[in-house]
């Protein structure tokens, strides 16, 4: 602030000075122009005098030359991100200008669909994310930074897993069974399903979220799920400035799951097979109390681990002559806190803009990305039995041998017990020997040609091609479960292994037309028409063989091993576009908005190709009214109302065609000799469309104290009819399902961001911004007929007849489905007539177990909701939620001196989580020789008569395995980021001849306050599909990440 | 201003036209349907993916070749479980295998309906064609014969499926499915190929499509349509069969089994038609079936081969066969694997009817190595010639009471089932049924043993022949099984369990031999004097008796009972000989797949199965009686499925079957 005074001083004397010097006439003017912060030349700042058509722009050096004439002319000088100015000229020739940067956000610049706005002109939902915030998470993509950022949008990932995907779904799942995911339009390349990894999160300039049928729209058939805009930084006018960021840090697991002691667990052994405990561990004449105050092994200590994390990033940017250009790349290494497991990314971009002549601009930005995803993933997914999950053998190994003082470690010499005990395999062992590997090349550029012309009209010619090349490696030596000799699926098929390449090529060309005029004093209108292409191909191709003979080559191997498959796929889409937007300004109060887009998809029969998506909005500006300027302390009050409708077009390429084909696995043997078979594997549907969402919303945005307080609240219904379902269909058609347009999603909710300045001052500053987001959804038609929907999980197969999730007419698309709990049978509900034989009391409800286990006490109790005196399927209901009532984000920034310190929380409340560990970890399982979670020492007993957890081989049938028991309320508040930073002072930074220096500790995931019991909450093993969330068993734990960085510019 | 108007106009238009080619874009990975059936090559593919429909698990692969038939007077479903499962009668409307197996036959007949839509697309040799529309009718009517006689009436859709949104297709009359199906197999018998063509059992010929008219033909006469018109035309169709003289019996019952397993076709021509599965699923294809693994002895060792076990015999149908019939020790193993586990063979005792399990096709016959743990390369019989001679048998008793020619059929079955030769009438025989074991001596058996001889002597008759199992744990034993019941046993013939001393033998170390109630292990090698060692404790002394022989324990003894057992069948009432032929089904057909549906259509389901009910709670051991609960839930609605649960929810058109409602 000291040094801008001087200036700020002489321009206003000058100013004074000069008013009196100069008559009116035509004269000419020159002057410079500099920011207020960076006190570097401004170039591209527009210099209107005021009334007039009559403009310049300055140089890359920041003058000027404009010629003025009349009376008391203005000038007006504007520039994206700086407030407007304007000076009278009184006589003036040399007119020198310090332009003050925005420090009302309102005036900040949003990127919208094929354009960008002032925040003050926005007629839509537009969230953007806050970038300095989000760059204090060390984190490697924005995914996963994007939890509780913006309102209306939750980002929850899978599990831990580095490199797992985050599921982001804005405003509530429209879609039953197609994909809920937004939008990307990475620098204006509108993408499907991109990797988002392979975007430097240190490179975005800005991320803007577009959440309402006016804002969406304009994308078409891809809008419904809501729009995610990314865009890049652009280098800066100025000398070369060089960034160095760096950050080193360590992962650790920030849980484990607490187990039996050896006392417990031989005590538990006992009682559910004292044959197997007896012949095991009480031998050579030990008793149960041996095995008191002995330290167990717990395998969760050797497969979870602190783990390295370091990211280098480097820029080169800067801009002269009207050429603005920047380099950078960056390198991130993170291990993943289980053994083997890890995510690599090196990663460039080069971003060049040229200004050829006063009309014409062109540009271009390219990525290359390499991305290196291993490990095994603990979460199989599939209906394997629930022991072929990694942790399952970490969870249930014994925590002590028969021998008690045989060394503990559990792990080389101990392969049969985890084989022939618990059918599972050592799990360090497949951590380090199971190799899950993806590499991804991941190629993206886009160029583009931008014409003026005609003063108020704008061309603009872009082109981008998108390359994705993903290599899958797959192998199993004979170290691992599938590989082991001692295994039975090692027997069978030896050392196996796969290869599988992806290729997936996205082009898009896009020609837009702007004209934007200020028609006069009150009308101010903006056209925008454009016609888009986009095509896309991606085909796979790859080979899978067994009985590897030489296991040391690898996958490279594979070709001497017996070829199992060989997978060869392609497809292609195209797509056609037709856009256009009207935004009109009326006395820069009454803002009016209406856009339309026309897509026309290949994935369609030629009758249902194209589809129209109109929108249109209004906003009111209250605050610019006359009445309201009365009320001093309101800065900003707008109202918008939005409809519009939206589509999604996510069926698969070519859904609406009947496929044959002729599966290599099939066929029929004649005579021993196989042929080949076709089979109709799919029934198409040539009247498919796009799925339709229609959406209302109506906001407000409140500024109070010139900007310090400001809230924006939305509320808004959608309604998604047409819905793209795999739908049932009557198998006597001869298919299960079929693609169709057919049932309707309905999601409705509110939204309020609240972001504050709380103290402002010289040495002290605290500002924090607050969201929360409440969505409710339901489901308002199934297929003809059906009104309800069962979804089974497969994690297990002897639950892969019972379903877990229902959809419901009238009730959100997902909510867990079973058998309500009620403790456990007491001795109180059985007659005993003769010693030690209980039978059940007349009207106690049963369920049916095997005829030579009858109920006993302590056995596990459901609800009997028909009251039969049966518990069966028909007892199965509604038993939890999986949504959460609300979920939002609170950041908070504060400075002191030279030091800054952002903590941010995130937080869900109200959702469900199914803790399927809990069925095998709590007394479930069937295998003798498995460990238990701590918890279940307090089961039922005779001398322990609870209700908690049910006595040993009390748990009932497999078919009632889901209850309402392991049903848990999954609401969290995480702390997720904390970033304590010092920047040196400009004295000791000159010295070393430095433009900035800052260090930082950084932490993410630092603390979750939850009563879940599993690892962590946020979960879900099936992904992002919509009607299996919120599920737990065996998935990767998350870490906490502590990082020291530096970030130095030269 | 106009001209940049012009300009968009003209921009606009020209690429709306090339839009339309733009958009145009044509698969790259697969066929649809308009643009396939175009070759005799694609003809074949698509008749093969009709095959195929009846091989995956919810057709012969599992339910319909294991799970769905048993549960009835024959076998059990030996799996002690509380689930809803068909075997048990405790299904609901939503049972997922029912639901499967509705979808898969129509999976296939749709395929089939598509085929046949399809089938004068290519230009081709008119008799291939004909082959191929003949064998798509037929399998098409096999499937609503399935369908038909399994849910009574069902949406019978004839041409392609094309639009999802037609889905409610209401029930057609039982009557009219079947008039179909007469209709499309009289069709496809005057086009399939003889087998003397096909060479095989697998595609289907003219004689099998004869013979499945002529089980269509009885259905429509039994339960529930009862048109008793059609036992003429069963009659004649049986007969047409007969009269062909393409197939004959096999004279060795069980290698028609293990002519299955391994993988071959029987050199008889008795299996008509059957479905191939192939391989052990370990490469690419994946051909093999589950039902083998299910059916099979139990055992989880793999080199025999992993077998679940899980059918159960009746008691009822063991001792339905007569002694001396070879048939009962071939289709119910009279034998369980050393502790599930192993390659050792342990008989069962006599006494012991409960705990053996169906062991018709074995799978140490099999072929394909190495053996897999999930799926099994045996083929599964659905008609074979001996079922054709039973069927002509039943019709013709129904029109004309016993005939000449009907005990023929009969007795030609019943023939090769004592061993005897076809065509030449027979008596009776008398033979060693069943040698049991006695409670007293037993004991110093070399547990490696496992198996060892039994001699037969005397008794008047011949060829009959024995062998005992050794347990490998306690070196005694256990059971001793009649392996030949031989011929013409008067009285009953002395048994010797191991073998016994002979003099001026020669002598390896290891062997055990009997002297009276001892038995000695031979300790040092040598030939044997003319005295035979008679001490009960310790070594003899070479000197006096060769070769060393240690004393060792106690010999087994046992004792053989004979019985005699009518062959061929004659003057017999009516009722009497329907009785008989029902019960020779069961000897003859049992496991295959068919009992449930004779007892059904008989209309006598309901009173068999309770009248087991009854017997297996009377003498069934506690260890098995879960399996009686089967029988206690069987009722009236079990003649039928239920209509699947989600077939009902999304084709308003249907109503479930009334006693399921």
């Amino acid at each position: 602030m000291k040094s801008k005074l001087p200036i700020v001083v002489c321009t206003f004397i000058c100013m004074v000075f000069m008013q009196h010097l100069f008559a009116q006439k035509t004269i000419s003017i020159t002057g410079h122009v500099i920011s207020s912060d960076k006190k570097t030349a401004l170039s591209a700042v527009s210099v209107e005098v005021k009334g007039t058509s009559n403009g310049v722009t300055t140089d890359n050096k920041g003058n000027y030359r404009i010629h003025v004439s009349g009376t008391n002319p203005v000038l007006v000088f504007s520039h994206i991100g700086y407030a407007l100015q304007e000076v009278r000229v009184d006589s003036r020739s040399v007119i020198n200008v310090t332009l003050a940067s925005n420090n009302t956000k309102l005036d900040e610049v949003v990127v919208v669909g094929y354009g960008q706005v002032k925040r003050r002109d926005l007629t839509g939902s537009v969230g953007s994310v806050n970038m300095g915030d989000l760059e204090k998470a060390p984190v490697k993509s924005f995914e996963d930074a994007l939890a509780g950022r913006v309102a209306g949008v939750t980002a929850s990932a899978d599990d831990g897993q580095p490199g797992a995907s985050v599921n982001i779904v804005i405003r509530g799942n429209n879609s039953l069974t197609q994909d809920n995911s937004p939008l990307y339009v990475v620098d204006g390349f509108p993408l499907e399903d991109p990797d988002n990894n392979a975007i430097n999160p240190e490179e975005i300039e800005s991320i803007e979220v577009l959440k309402d049928a006016s804002s969406t729209a304009i994308y078409g058939a891809r809008g419904a799920n809501g729009v995610i805009l990314i865009t890049t930084k652009k280098g800066k006018v100025g000398k070369p400035v060089i960034n160095f960021n760096s950050y080193y840090g360590f992962q650790q697991n920030n849980k484990t799951i607490p187990l039996m002691s050896p006392y417990e667990y031989v005590k538990y052994a006992e009682e559910r097979n004292p044959l197997y405990a007896d012949s095991t561990y009480l031998t050579d004449g030990k008793t149960l109390d041996d095995f008191r105050n002995v330290k167990g092994t717990n395998l969760q200590d050797s497969l979870l681990g602190r783990r390295p994390f370091q990211n280098y990033f480097l820029s080169l940017s800067g801009g002269s002559n009207g050429t603005r250009y920047t380099i950078s790349g960056s390198a991130f290494n993170q291990k993943g806190i289980i053994i083997g497991s890890g995510y690599d990314r090196y990663q460039g971009r080069v971003r060049l803009d040229q200004k050829v002549n006063d009309h014409l601009n062109v540009g271009i930005n390219t990525n290359y990305s390499n991305l290196n995803q291993y490990g095994t993933s603990p979460a199989l997914g599939g209906n394997g039995f629930y022991y072929g999950n990694l942790l399952y053998s970490v969870w249930a190994f014994r925590p002590i041998s028969g021998k008690i003082n045989e060394a503990q470690d559990g792990l080389e010499s101990d392969d049969a017990d985890f084989i022939n005990v618990l059918n599972g395999f050592n799990p360090i062992k497949t951590a380090k020997n199971e190799l899950r590997k993806k590499v991804s090349d991941i190629l993206s550029t886009n160029a583009y040609a931008e014409y003026s012309f005609a003063k108020y009209f704008k061309l603009r010619v872009t082109g981008g091609l998108n390359k994705v090349k993903v290599r899958t490696d797959a192998f199993d030596n004979s170290q691992t479960p599938r590989g082991s000799p001692l295994t039975q699926t090692g027997k069978d098929n030896g050392v196996s292994g796969s290869v599988i390449y992806n290729e997936a090529t996205t082009w898009l060309n896009e020609n837009t037309l702007t004209f934007d005029k200020k028609l006069n004093a009150s009308n101010q209108l903006n056209v925008l028409a454009g016609f888009t292409m986009q095509g896309t191909n991606v085909s796979s191709y790859g080979a899978a063989a067994n009985h590897i003979p030489n296991e040391d080559l690898g996958t490279s191997g594979i070709d001497e091993g017996v070829p199992i498959s060989i997978n060869s796929t392609s497809s292609n889409y195209t797509l056609a576009s037709f856009l256009g937007r009207v935004n009109y300004t009326f006395r820069s109060r009454y803002l009016f908005t209406a856009s339309f887009r026309a897509d026309g998809s290949s994935k369609f029969a030629p009758q249902n190709r194209w589809s129209y998506f109109p929108s249109g909005a209004i906003a009111w500006r209250i605050s610019d009214e006359n009445f309201m300027k009365q009320i001093k302390f309101i800065s900003n009050a707008k109202v918008r109302v939005s409809y519009g409708s939206t589509g999604n077009n996510r069926v698969p390429d070519y859904a609406y065609l009947s496929r044959i084909s002729i599966p290599a696995s099939g066929g029929y043997s004649y005579d021993n000799a196989p042929v080949n078979a076709s089979t109709i594997t799919t029934l198409g549907n040539v009247n498919l469309k796009w799925e339709t969402t229609t959406q209302s919303d109506v906001g407000l945005d409140l500024g109070v104290l010139q900007e310090r307080i400001s809230l924006v609240a939305d509320v808004y219904k959608k309604v998604t009819s047409n819905l793209l379902l795999n739908a049932s269909v009557p198998g006597s058609i001869g298919f299960n399902t079929a693609l169709k347009n057919i049932g309707k999603v309905q999601n409705e909710g509110l939204e309020l961001t609240l972001n504050t300045e709380n103290v402002k001052n010289k040495k002290f500053g605290w500002s924090s911004s607050f969201n929360i987001s409440f969505n409710r959804n339901k489901v308002l038609a199934l297929s003809d007929g059906e009104t309800m929907r069962l979804t089974t999980a497969s994690w297990n197969t002897l639950t892969t007849s019972n379903p877990l999730y229902i959809a419901q007419v009238g009730k959100p698309l997902a909510l867990f489905y079973g058998y309500i709990w009620e403790g456990n049978y007491q001795y109180s509900d059985f007659d005993q007539n003769t010693p030690g034989v209980y039978t059940l009391k007349k009207g106690v409800a049963s369920y049916p177990v095997t005829a030579s286990t009858p109920i006993q006490p302590g056995f596990i109790k459901y609800k009997d909701l028909n009251g039969d005196g049966v518990i069966n399927t028909a007892d199965a209901t509604t038993i939890g939620n999986p949504n959460p009532d609300f979920t939002g984000g609170f950041s908070n920034d504060f400075r002191y001196k030279n030091f800054d310190l952002n903590v941010f929380f995130d937080f869900s409340v109200g959702g469900d989580v199914f803790n399927a560990n809990r069925i095998i970890f709590e007394g479930g399982g069937y295998n003798n020789g498995q460990n238990m979670y701590a918890t279940y020492a307090n089961r039922w007993t005779p001398d322990n008569q609870n209700n908690t957890y049910f006595a040993s081989n009390g748990g009932g049938p497999n078919s009632m395995l889901y209850s309402s028991r392991v049903i848990e309320d999954g609401s969290y508040l995480k702390l997720k980021t904390v970033q304590l930073g010092y920047n040196f002072s400009s004295a000791i930074i000159k010295r070393i001849k430095l433009s900035n220096l800052r260090v930082y500790v950084s932490a993410q995931n630092l603390y979750t306050w939850t009563k879940y019991q599993g690892f962590d909450p946020e979960v879900s093993k099936f992904g992002s599909s919509a009607l299996q969330p919120a599920f737990d068993y065996s998935v990767y734990p998350y870490a906490t990440t502590v990082t020291f960085g530096l970030n130095v510019s030269f | 201003m106009k001209r940049i108007i012009i300009s968009i106009i003209v921009l606009v238009s020209i690429s709306a036209t090339s839009c339309k080619k733009f958009l145009d874009t044509k698969p790259t990975d697969f066929a649809v349907p308009e643009q396939y059936y175009n070759t005799e090559q694609q003809l074949n593919e698509a008749l093969a993916g009709v095959y195929s429909s009846l091989t995956n698990g919810s057709a012969y692969g599992y339910n319909m070749g294991f799970l769905f038939p048993i549960g009835t007077d024959e076998g059990f479903y030996k799996l002690n479980t509380s689930s809803p499962i068909v075997p048990n009668y405790n299904i609901d409307i939503s049972d997922s295998r029912v639901n499967s197996t509705w979808n898969a036959l129509y999976n296939g007949i749709n395929l089939a309906n598509n085929l046949l839509a399809n089938i004068n697309k290519p230009a081709m040799d008119e008799n291939a064609r004909n082959a191929i529309k003949g064998e798509a009718l037929f399998l098409r009517a096999y499937m609503y014969f399935q369908l038909v006689s399994n849910w009574g009436d069902v949406p019978m859709l004839l041409t392609p499926t094309v639009d999802s949104r037609k889905v409610n297709n209401p029930a057609t009359p039982s009557k009219d499915i079947y008039a179909q199906i007469i209709k499309d197999m009289v069709e496809a018998k005057g086009l399939v190929n003889d087998y003397a063509v096909n060479g095989t059992p697998v595609h289907v010929c003219k004689t099998a499509v004869e013979g499945m008219l002529a089980r269509v033909c009885l259905k429509m006469a039994g339960e529930p349509l009862k048109d008793v018109s059609k036992y003429t035309d069963a009659r004649a169709w049986a007969d047409s069969v007969i009269q062909s003289h393409v197939h004959s019996l096999n004279p060795d019952y069980k290698q028609i089994f293990i002519n299955e397993s391994a993988d071959q076709f029987d050199p008889y021509k008795e299996v008509m038609w059957e479905i191939d599965f192939y391989g052990n699923n370990m490469g690419s294809e994946r051909l093999g079936g589950n039902w083998a693994i299910y059916m099979a002895v139990r055992n989880v060792d793999k080199s025999v081969g992993y077998a679940y076990g899980y059918l159960g015999a009746t008691a009822y149908l063991y001792n339905l066969y007569g002694a001396g019939d070879l048939r009962r020790d071939w289709a119910i193993a009279p034998f369980s694997y050393y502790q599930n586990n192993s390659p050792i063979k342990v008989f069962t005792p006599p006494t012991d009817i409960y705990t053996r399990c169906s062991g018709k096709w074995r799978r140490e016959y099999e072929t394909v190595f190495p053996l897999s743990v999930e799926v099994s390369p045996t083929n599964y019989p659905i008609i074979r010639y001996s079922d054709v001679l039973l069927m002509f048998a039943e019709a013709d008793n129904e029109i004309n009471g016993p005939t000449e020619e009907g005990y023929e059929a009969l007795n030609e079955i019943r023939r090769r089932a004592y061993g005897l030769p076809l065509t030449t009438p027979a008596a009776a025989v008398s033979v060693v049924s069943n040698i049991s074991l006695a409670a007293s001596g037993n004991s110093g058996y070399l547990k490696t043993a496992n198996t060892i001889p039994v001699t037969i002597t005397g008794g008047g008759g011949t060829d009959a022949a024995a062998s005992a199992s050794v347990s490998p744990s306690t070196g005694k034993v256990t059971a001793i099984s009649v392996i030949n019941p031989g011929t013409n046993y008067t009285s009953i013939p002395t048994i010797n369990i191991g073998t016994a001393w002979n003099a001026n033998t020669s002598y390896l170390t290891g062997t055990q031999v009997f002297n009276g109630k001892y038995l000695y292990t031979v300790t040092t090698a040598g030939t044997s004097t003319g005295t035979p060692p008679t001490q009960s404790t310790g070594a003899s002394d070479p000197a006096i008796t060769g070769a060393i022989f240690t004393y060792a324990g106690l010999t087994a003894t046992g004792t053989a009972s004979i019985g005699a057992s009518n062959v061929d069948i004659s003057g017999l009432s009516q009722d009497a000989l329907r009785d008989t032929i029902r019960s020779e089904r069961a000897r003859e057909l049992c496991f295959e797949g068919q009992r449930k549906f004779d007892l059904i259509r008989w209309g006598i389901f309901i009173p068999r199965m309770k009248e087991i009910e009854a017997n297996m709670t009377a003498t069934m051991p506690g260890s098995l009686k879960y399996a009686v609960s089967a029988y206690t839930n069987v009722s009236e609605k079990d003649q039928l499925f239920p209509i699947p649960l989600k077939e009902l929810t999304l084709n308003s058109a249907l109503k479930q079957n009334p006693l399921w409602q």
